[in-house]
C-alpha cells in the first residue's frame, strides 16, 4: 500500500462515531437554538472526528505511537476547549456539578487521564479493544471539559482569577512535561503493542516500511508531541488569560482620575 | 574649614546618614535597607567586574596571535572557565539584583523589601559564594568549563579540588538567588502602595517580577544536578559516568533545563531597564506596555522548554531535534515583538540622547544582532556547524554583553544620580559609551567570520590558517578598548561621587515613582507618595491636563507575604524534587544491574511509617485550628504529637538506611543505590529541617506568645510541613510502589 | 614558496618555538601534495560574508582553515545553503529595525525646551500586524530547516565504513572493512559518501569537519554517527570542538580526500605490516628501544608485539602529514623535537618526557621514520 492510498481509504471509523456526534449535534441545536456558537462546535466535533474517523485513528489503532499522541491532544486538548468555546455566554454548571469545578479537582482530572491511559496495561488494552477505547475517548473528552472550565468557562465569574489561570496552566504544563520528558529520554514502554504493531500488516509495514519510522523513534516522537507541542497549547492559553487580564480595564471608560483633575 | 567639617563633606551624600559616622562600617555590614544592599550587590558585582573582565583580557591577549604562548593551556581552560562562572554568576545576576533590590521597592512605593533580613543573606551569600569560587586560586582552579561537561567534570579527569569548590560555590549562590527571587515575588505582590495595582505596575517591576519565577525554578534544577556531580566526585557514585550505568547526556538535560532560563533570568531584566530607560529618553510611553509585557510571560515559559537546543549535536535524534528547534524558534516571536515595541516607542518621540539612552539604543541594536543569530542556532542544522564555534561566542557575547550588560550599563547611567545625588558627566560617559561600542562590536563581531571559518571555542590558540591571525589580533584591540571604557566608567563614578553636580530629585523628568522622593532617597524610602492611576503617576502630576487613562480599578489587594513566600519556597522545593524523582525515573525504569527497589526495599515497613508521617499532617492541621481557637495547650499538645509522628519517620528511614548499608547497599553501589539516597535523604533532610521549625514554634507557642494579636509563622510552616508530606506521596509511588508494579 | 608571499597580520616573525607547520608544511618530504585549487563556494553572497578570496586556496597545504561556506559535500551543501537564505531574511529583519532606529534618530531628536510629544501608548493592529509576520518567517525557516535536516544526516542503515574514537587528545581512526587503524588523518576515497561511527575512549569531543560534514559529539556508548563525503580532492582540515581538556586546542585532525587509486594505493600501503626487521642498522637499535621501553604498552605496531592501545598506532607513522593531532609537520626534525620532549611541543598531552639521550632519539626516530 502506497501513502497516497492509504490516506485516501484509511477513512471511517464505524457506524457508532457519527451516530455519536450526529445525537450530539442535535442535543446542542435542541438545547441552544439561535444562541448556539456553530463555528466552534462544528470545530470540536471535525476535531473529534479527526481523532477518531481519519487516517490518525487508523495509525493510531496498533501502528504508530505517535499518532495514539496526537489522538490524545486532540481528545484532551482541544475538542474539549473547542466545546466549551461553543457553550453561549450564559451558560453555567448544573448545580449538582458545582464541586467538581473545583480548580484543584479540575486540574488533576485533566493531567490525570495522560498519566492514567499509559499505564501499560491500560494503554494496551485501549488500542486493542474497542469497549476500553470508547471509555477512554469519553473519560479524555470530559476530564478534558471539566479541566478548561475555570479557563474557559462561558461567565467570567465561573473562570479563576487570570493570573491564577497562568499557575493553573504553567503547572499543567509541568505535569505532561515530566511524563513527556520519562517517554522521549528513557527507554521506558508504555504501550507494547506498538513495538510489534497489531494493526493490519499493510499499515504496520507502510510505518516501518515505507515511512521508515523505528519503534524507538515513534516513541521518541510520541514522548515528543506530549512534551513540546502540549505546553505550547498551554502557554497559549496562558497568553490568553493575560491578555483578558489586561484587557479587563479597557472594558470601563477611561475616567480621569479625580485627583489630577483637581 | 577644619578637620571635622571635612571628614564629613569628604563622604558623599547617601554613603552613611548623619549620625553613622562613627560607625560606618557596622552601617553597611549590618545593613538590611534594601538600598544599601543594592549598592553592596553593585558594588560586589564591580569587583568581581573586574575580575571577570582582567580573565577575559588574558584570554584575548592569549588570542591575539597564532601558536602564542603567553599563557599555558591550563591557564588559558582556567581562565576561560573562571571567566564564565564569574561573568554569569557574580557580574551579571548580582548586578540586575542589585537594581532590582534598589528599585523594585522604590517603584511600587514600598518601604523596603518583604524580608528586609533574608535580603541581607541574599547579599552576603553571594560574597561567601564568590570568595568559595576564588578561594579555588590556591586549590588549583576548575578547568570544565562554565558547564563542567561530565565526564571531564569528574575526578577522573579533574582531579584538583577546583571543581568542587566551584559547585559548593554556585550551590551557594544559587540558594541565594532563590532567596532573592522568592523575596522579590513576596515583595510585589504584598507590598505595593495604595492605587499600585498589577496592572499598573512599571515594566521593570513587572518583569523582575516574572523573572523572579524562573529564578526559583530554574535554579533548584542546577542544585539538584550538582548534587549529584558531587556525589559522583566526593562519594563515588556514576551519576554522569557511562561505563557505569550513568549518563554524561543526563548531566547536559539537567545543567541546560537550568541554563537556558538563566539565559533568560539574565535578559529579562535587561528588558526591564531598557523598557524604563527608552520612553523616558523619548518622552513618550512605551509602545504596547501590556504585549512588552505579556510577550516577557511568553519568554519566561519558553524558556523552560527550548533548553535541548544546547544539545543538537550530542545525538538525541532527530525527533527531538526537530521538536527542540521549533520551540526554540517560537522565542523569538515575543522578543521581536519587544523589539519593535522599543523601535516603536522612539518614533514620534522627543529623543534625548543622555548617556543612558545612548546606551538602550545600542542595546536595541546589538540585541537584535544577537537575536538574529539566536534564530540560527535554533536551525538545528545551522547548530550543526556552528555550535561549539566561534559564531556561537559571538552570539552570546551580543546578548549577555552587548544585550545585558550595555542595559546594565544603561541602568547605571540612569539610575546613579537617583543612588548617589550626584549626575554623572556626560562628557566623560560618552567617552566611555563610543570605547564601549567600538570596543565590543570590535571584539565580538569579527568571531561570528571566525566560526563560520572552523574556529571552536576554548581553545588556548591556533595554528596560522589564513585570516584568522588578523582577525583574531582585530577581536583583542577590541577587548582592549572594553577595558578603556570600563576604566572610565570607575572614573566617572568616582569624580562624581567626589564633585559630580547635584542631581535633585528628578534629573530626567521621568514618571515613575523612584524619582518622587529626594535623592538619594531618605531611609523610609518616601516622605509622601503621589497619587496612583495610570502607570505614570509622575507625568500625571506633571501634566494634569492632559494625564495618562486610568488603568482598572484602584482596588489592592496585599496578600500576606509569609504565605506567598511560603508559597514561592515551595515552588522551587517541588522544582528541587521533581528533578530528583525524574533522575530516580531515569536510572530505575530499566532497573540497573545488583541491588534494586524490589529487592532492597522493604514496603510494608516503609508504609508503616510513612502513614506517621501523613499523619502528622492531620495534627499539625488540628494544632493550626488549636491556634485558631486560641487554645494554647491544645496547640501545644497537637505540635508535640506532630513532632513525635514526624520523629518516628526519621527514626523509621534512619533504619532502613542502617539496614541498607549492613545489608551492602552503600551510595556508590549501583545507580538504584545513588538515586534512592540522593532522593530519599534530600526528603529526609527537609523533614529534619521541618521538625526543627516546629521545635522552635513549640519553643515560642510554649511561651504563649501567639496570642497577643501577631500573625502566627504556624500556618506558613503547616504550609511547608504538608508540602513535605506530599513530597513524600510521589517519593513512595515512584520508589516503593511503581518498581513492584511496572 | 607562494604561501608565505601571503602575509597575516600577527604572525609571529621569529619561529616559533613549535613552530609553524603551515609555513614549513611544504618542506616536508613526506608531505601529500595537492594543488587542485577550489573556486569560490558554491554562495558568493556567503563567500563575500565571509570574506574569502576568488584565489581561494586548498585547505591544509597553503593555510586555509576551510569556511562552512565553501562546503565540499552534499551534507555541508544542505546547511551552507539554509544559511545563507537564513542570513539574507537575518539581514532584512536587522535593516527594518535599524531602519527604525535610524529614522527615529534622525527625524525625532528633541531639542531643549521642548515640550513632550503626543503620548501614544501603543496601537493593537499594529502589534499583531507584526507579531503574525514573525510566525509567518519562523514558519518558513522551520519548513527549510527540516529539510535541510534531512539532508545533511540522512538515517544510518549501513554499519560504518570508519569508526572515529576520541582519545584525550588525539583521533583513532579505524577502517572496519579493511581493518586498517590509523591516528590523527582520516583518507577518503572522492565522491564516496562513508557512513562514520564516533566513540571515545575518556570524555566527551566532537567531531567537526566544517566542510564536509555536520558536527556530532562523541559520547560513550551511544553510537553516534555522521555521513561524510567530498567532492573534490583536498585535504581538509578537522577539529575537536567539545572541551575536552588540556590539550583540546590540539585535537585537530585532516581528512585526506583523493581520486580512487590514489586512495586504494593508499590502503594497500596501510595494510601493509611493519617489516619485522629493519634494514639500517640505527633503526635496529630504535626498534629494540622501542620494544624494551615502555613505548608499547601505549603503541601499537602491526607485525610487531607492539599491542598497546593508549596512544595512537605506529605502524605507517612516517607515512602521516603531521605529529601530535596536527600540530606539527612529520618531519624527522618535528619527530625528534617530540621524542626529545612531547611536553615541550605539546604541553599536558599524556606522552611523558622519558629524558631520551640523544643518540636514543636518533635512533628511535631512524626506526620510526622507517614505517612509512
Amino acid at each position: 500500500m502506497s501513502s497516497a492510498q492509504f490516506f485516501a481509504q484509511a477513512w471511517g471509523g464505524g457506524p457508532v462515531l457519527p451516530a455519536a456526534c450526529a445525537g450530539a449535534t442535535l442535543v446542542y441545536w435542541l438545547r441552544f437554538r439561535r444562541r448556539a456558537r456553530w463555528p466552534y462546535f462544528l470545530a470540536a466535533v471535525g476535531v473529534v472526528l479527526l481523532a477518531l474517523a481519519s487516517p490518525i485513528a487508523a495509525l493510531a489503532a496498533g501502528a504508530l505511537f505517535s499518532a495514539h499522541m496526537v489522538q490524545h491532544l486532540f481528545l484532551l486538548l482541544a475538542a474539549p476547549a473547542l466545546l466549551l468555546l461553543s457553550l453561549p455566554g450564559e451558560t453555567t454548571l448544573p448545580r449538582s456539578a458545582g464541586v467538581l469545578s473545583h480548580p484543584l479537582l479540575t486540574w488533576s482530572l485533566g493531567v490525570a487521564p495522560m498519566w492514567i491511559w499509559h499505564v501499560p496495561a491500560l494503554c494496551d488494552a485501549a488500542t486493542v479493544r474497542p469497549s476500553i477505547k470508547a471509555v477512554q475517548v469519553v473519560s479524555m473528552l470530559a476530564m478534558g471539559a471539566l479541566f478548561w472550565w475555570p479557563i474557559l468557562a462561558p461567565r467570567a465569574r465561573d473562570r479563576l482569577q487570570p493570573l491564577l489561570g497562568v499557575v493553573y496552566l504553567f503547572a499543567a504544563c509541568l505535569g505532561c512535561t515530566a511524563l513527556g520528558m520519562i517517554l522521549t529520554l528513557t527507554p521506558v514502554e508504555v504501550c507494547t503493542v506498538f513495538r510489534n504493531p497489531v494493526a493490519p500488516a499493510a499499515t504496520a509495514s507502510l510505518v516501518r516500511d515505507t515511512w521508515g519510522v523505528s519503534a524507538e523513534t515513534d516513541r521518541q516522537i510520541g514522548g515528543l508531541l506530549m512534551w513540546v507541542p502540549m505546553c505550547l497549547v498551554y502557554v497559549a492559553a496562558i497568553l490568553v488569560e493575560l491578555r483578558r487580564w489586561f484587557g479587563d480595564h479597557e472594558l470601563e471608560p477611561a475616567r480621569i482620575a479625580p485627583e489630577v483633575r483637581r | 574649614m577644619n578637620a571635622s567639617t571635612s571628614a564629613s563633606t569628604a563622604v558623599p551624600p547617601g554613603i552613611l546618614t548623619v549620625g553613622e559616622h562613627a560607625h560606618w562600617r557596622l552601617a553597611w555590614l549590618s545593613t538590611v535597607d534594601h538600598k544599601r544592599i543594592g549598592v553592596l550587590y553593585l558594588l560586589i558585582a564591580l569587583g568581581f567586574f573586574v575580575v571577570g573582565g582582567l580573565e577575559a583580557l588574558f584570554i584575548r591577549l592569549q588570542l591575539a596571535v597564532p601558536n602564542n604562548t603567553l599563557v599555558g593551556p591550563d591557564t588559558f581552560n582556567a581562565l576561560f572557565t573562571m571567566h564564565g562562572t564569574t561573568m554569569i554568576f557574580l557580574v551579571a545576576m548580582p548586578a540586575l539584583f542589585g537594581l532590582a533590590n534598589y528599585f523594585v521597592p522604590l517603584m511600587i512605593g514600598a518601604r523596603d523589601m518583604a524580608f528586609p533580613r533574608l535580603n541581607a543573606l541574599s547579599v552576603w551569600l553571594l560574597l561567601f559564594g564568590g570568595l568559595l569560587l576564588h578561594f579555588t586560586v590556591f586549590t588549583g582552579p576548575p578547568q570544565a568549563g562554565w558547564f563542567a561537561y561530565a565526564p571531564l567534570s569528574e575526578t577522573a579527569y579533574n582531579s584538583s579540588q577546583g571543581v568542587d569548590y566551584w559547585i559548593m560555590a554556585l550551590l551557594v549562590l544559587g540558594i541565594g538567588s532563590v532567596a532573592t527571587g522568592v523575596n522579590l515575588i513576596a515583595t510585589v505582590l504584598s507590598m505595593r502602595a495604595p492605587g499600585m495595582t498589577m496592572k499598573r505596575l512599571p515594566l521593570f517591576v513587572w518583569i523582575n517580577f516574572v523573572n523572579s519565577f524562573i529564578v526559583i525554578f530554574a535554579l533548584p534544577v542546577l542544585n539538584a544536578g550538582l548534587v549529584m556531580l558531587l556525589m559522583d566526585r566526593q562519594l563515588g557514585t556514576h551519576f554522569f559516568v557511562a561505563r557505569e550505568g550513568g549518563s554524561p547526556v543526563l548531566w547536559q538535560h539537567i545543567f541546560w533545563a537550568f541554563g537556558h532560563p538563566e539565559v533568560y533570568i539574565l535578559a529579562l531584566p535587561a528588558f526591564g531597564i531598557i523598557s524604563e530607560v527608552v520612553p523616558v529618553f523619548s518622552r513618550k510611553p512605551i509602545f504596547g506596555y501590556e504585549f512588552v509585557a505579556a510577550s516577557s510571560v511568553a519568554i519566561a515559559l519558553l524558556s523552560f522548554g527550548v533548553w535541548a537546543h544546547h544539545m543538537f549535536t550530542v545525538g538525541m535524534g532527530r525527533a527531538a531535534d526537530t521538536f527542540f528547534a521549533i520551540a526554540s524558534m517560537l522565542i523569538a516571536i515575543p522578543t521581536g515583538v519587544k523589539v519593535l515595541n522599543w523601535s516603536a516607542t522612539m518614533v514620534k518621540g522627543r529623543l534625548r540622547l543622555s548617556v543612558p539612552m545612548l546606551y538602550a539604543i545600542a542595546f536595541v541594536i546589538q540585541f537584535t544582532l544577537g537575536g538574529l543569530s539566536g534564530v540560527t542556532h535554533a536551525e538545528a542544522a545551522l547548530d550543526w556547524q556552528t555550535k561549539n564555534s566561534y559564531y556561537l561566542v559571538a552570539h552570546f557575547h551580543y546578548v549577555a554583553v552587548g544585550g545585558v550588560v550595555f542595559a546594565i550599563l544603561a541602568g547605571i547611567h540612569y539610575w546613579f544620580p537617583k543612588i548617589s545625588g550626584r549626575m554623572l558627566s556626560e562628557r566623560i560617559g560618552r567617552w566611555g559609551f563610543w570605547f564601549m561600542v567600538l570596543g565590543f562590536n570590535g571584539t565580538f563581531a569579527i568571531q561570528h567570520i571566525l566560526g563560520f571559518m572552523g574556529m571552536p571555542r576554548r581553545i588556548y590558540t591556533y595554528p596560522d590558517f589564513a585570516n584568522w591571525g588578523w582577525m583574531n589580533f582585530v577581536s583583542t584591540v577590541g577587548a582592549c578598548l572594553m577595558g578603556v571604557s570600563a576604566l572610565l566608567l570607575v572614573l566617572n563614578i568616582v569624580r562624581s561621587l567626589l564633585r559630580g553636580q547635584p542631581a535633585g530629585d528628578n534629573p530626567w523628568e521621568a514618571w515613575t515613582l523612584e524619582w518622587a522622593t529626594s535623592s538619594p532617597p531618605p531611609v523610609h524610602n518616601f516622605e509622601a507618595l503621589p497619587p496612583i492611576h495610570s502607570r505614570r503617576p509622575l507625568w500625571d502630576l506633571a501634566n494634569p491636563q492632559r494625564p495618562d487613562p486610568v488603568v482598572g480599578g484602584d482596588a489592592i489587594a496585599s496578600p500576606d507575604r509569609l504565605r506567598i513566600s511560603m508559597w514561592s519556597l515551595i515552588g522551587s522545593e517541588a522544582a528541587f524534587f521533581g528533578t530528583l524523582i525524574l533522575v530516580f525515573a531515569y536510572f530505575n525504569i530499566s532497573p540497573p544491574a545488583g541491588p534494586n527497589a524490589k529487592s532492597s526495599l522493604d514496603l510494608t515497613k516503609t508504609a508503616l511509617f510513612s502513614v506517621c508521617l501523613f499523619a502528622s499532617s492531620f495534627t499539625l492541621w488540628r494544632a493550626e485550628v488549636a491556634e485558631y481557637r486560641r487554645s494554647q495547650s491544645g496547640m501545644l499538645g497537637w505540635l508535640v504529637l506532630t513532632l513525635a509522628l514526624g520523629g518516628v519517620f526519621i527514626v523509621g528511614q534512619g533504619m532502613e538506611y542502617w539496614g541498607l548499608l549492613h545489608g551492602g547497599v552503600g551510595v556508590n553501589v549501583n545507580l538504584f543505590a545513588s538515586s534512592f539516597y540522593l532522593l530519599t535523604g534530600f526528603h529526609g533532610f527537609h523533614v529534619i529541617c521541618g521538625l526543627i521549625a516546629l521545635l522552635l514554634v513549640l519553643g515560642v507557642a510554649a511561651r504563649g506568645d501567639f496570642r497577643q494579636g501577631k500573625p502566627s509563622p504556624l500556618k506558613s510552616i503547616g504550609l511547608y510541613w504538608h508540602f513535605v508530606d506530599i513530597v513524600w506521596v510521589f517519593v513512595l509511588a515512584t520508589v516503593y510502589v511503581l518498581p513492584r508494579v511496572l | 614558496m607562494p604561501q608565505q608571499a601571503q602575509c597575516h597580520f600577527g604572525r609571529r616573525s621569529s619561529a616559533a618555538p613549535r613552530g609553524n607547520h603551515y609555513r614549513t608544511l611544504a618542506e616536508s618530504p613526506w608531505v601529500f601534495r595537492e594543488t587542485s585549487p577550489f573556486g569560490f563556494g558554491e554562495n558568493p553572497i556567503a563567500a563575500a560574508f565571509v570574506g574569502a578570496r576568488s584565489e581561494f586556496i586548498v585547505p591544509g597545504v597553503n593555510g586555509a582553515s576551510g569556511s562552512i561556506f565553501h562546503p565540499q559535500s552534499a551534507e555541508a551543501h544542505a546547511i551552507a545553503h539554509l544559511f545563507t537564505i537564513t542570513l539574507i531574511i537575518c539581514a532584512v529583519i536587522f535593516a527594518v529595525v535599524l531602519g527604525l532606529v535610524v529614522y527615529s534618530l534622525v527625524r525625532f531628536r528633541g531639542r531643549e525646551g521642548e515640550a513632550d510629544p503626543e503620548q501614544i501608548a501603543g496601537n493593537k493592529k499594529v502589534e499583531i500586524v507584526w507579531t503574525i509576520i514573525p510566525m509567518i518567517i519562523v514558519g518558513v525557516l522551520f519548513a527549510l530547516t527540516v529539510q535541510a535536516m534531512q539532508v545533511s544526516d540522512p538515517p544510518l542503515e549501513t554499519k560504518p565504513d570508519l569508526v572515529v574514537i576520541g582519545h584525550q587528545w588525539w583521533w583513532e581512526i579505524r577502517y572496519p572493512n579493511t581493518g586498517i587503524v590509523t591516528a590523527n588523518e582520516i583518507h577518503i576515497p572522492v565522491g564516496k559518501q562513508l557512513s562514520i561511527r564516533l566513540d571515545t575512549a575518556d570524555v566527551l569531543h566532537e567531531f567537526w569537519v566544517p566542510q564536509l560534514t555536520r558536527k556530532m559529539t562523541t559520547v560513550p556508548l551511544l553510537g553516534n554517527h555522521v555521513w561524510m563525503e567530498a567532492r573534490k580532492s583536498g585535504v581538509y582540515e578537522g577539529v575537536c570542538s567539545e572541551f575536552c581538556g588540556t590539550q583540546h586546542a590540539w585535537m585537530r585532525f585532516q581528512v585526506v580526500a583523493e581520486p580512487q587509486e590514489q586512495y586504494d594505493a593508499w590502503v594497500r600501503n596501510q595494510q601493509r605490516k611493519a617489516p619485522e626487521t629493519a634494514t639500517v642498522a640505527a633503526a635496529r637499535r630504535g626498534w629494540r628501544l622501542f620494544n624494551d621501553m615502555t613505548c608499547v604498552n601505549c603503541h601499537a605496531i602491526q607485525g610487531t608485539p607492539a599491542r598497546g592501545t593508549a596512544g595512537p598506532d605506529l605502524t605507517h607513522l612516517a607515512s602521516r602529514r603531521t605529529l601530535g593531532s596536527v600540530i606539527v609537520p612529520n618531519t624527522p626534525e618535528n619527530l625528534r623535537r617530540w621524542l626529545a620532549d612531547p611536553q615541550q611541543v605539546k604541553p599536558g598531552v599524556k606522552m611523558p618526557n622519558f629524558k631520551l639521550t640523544d643518540e636514543q632519539v636518533s635512533d628511535l626516530v631512524e626506526y620510526l621514520g622507517s614505517l612509512k
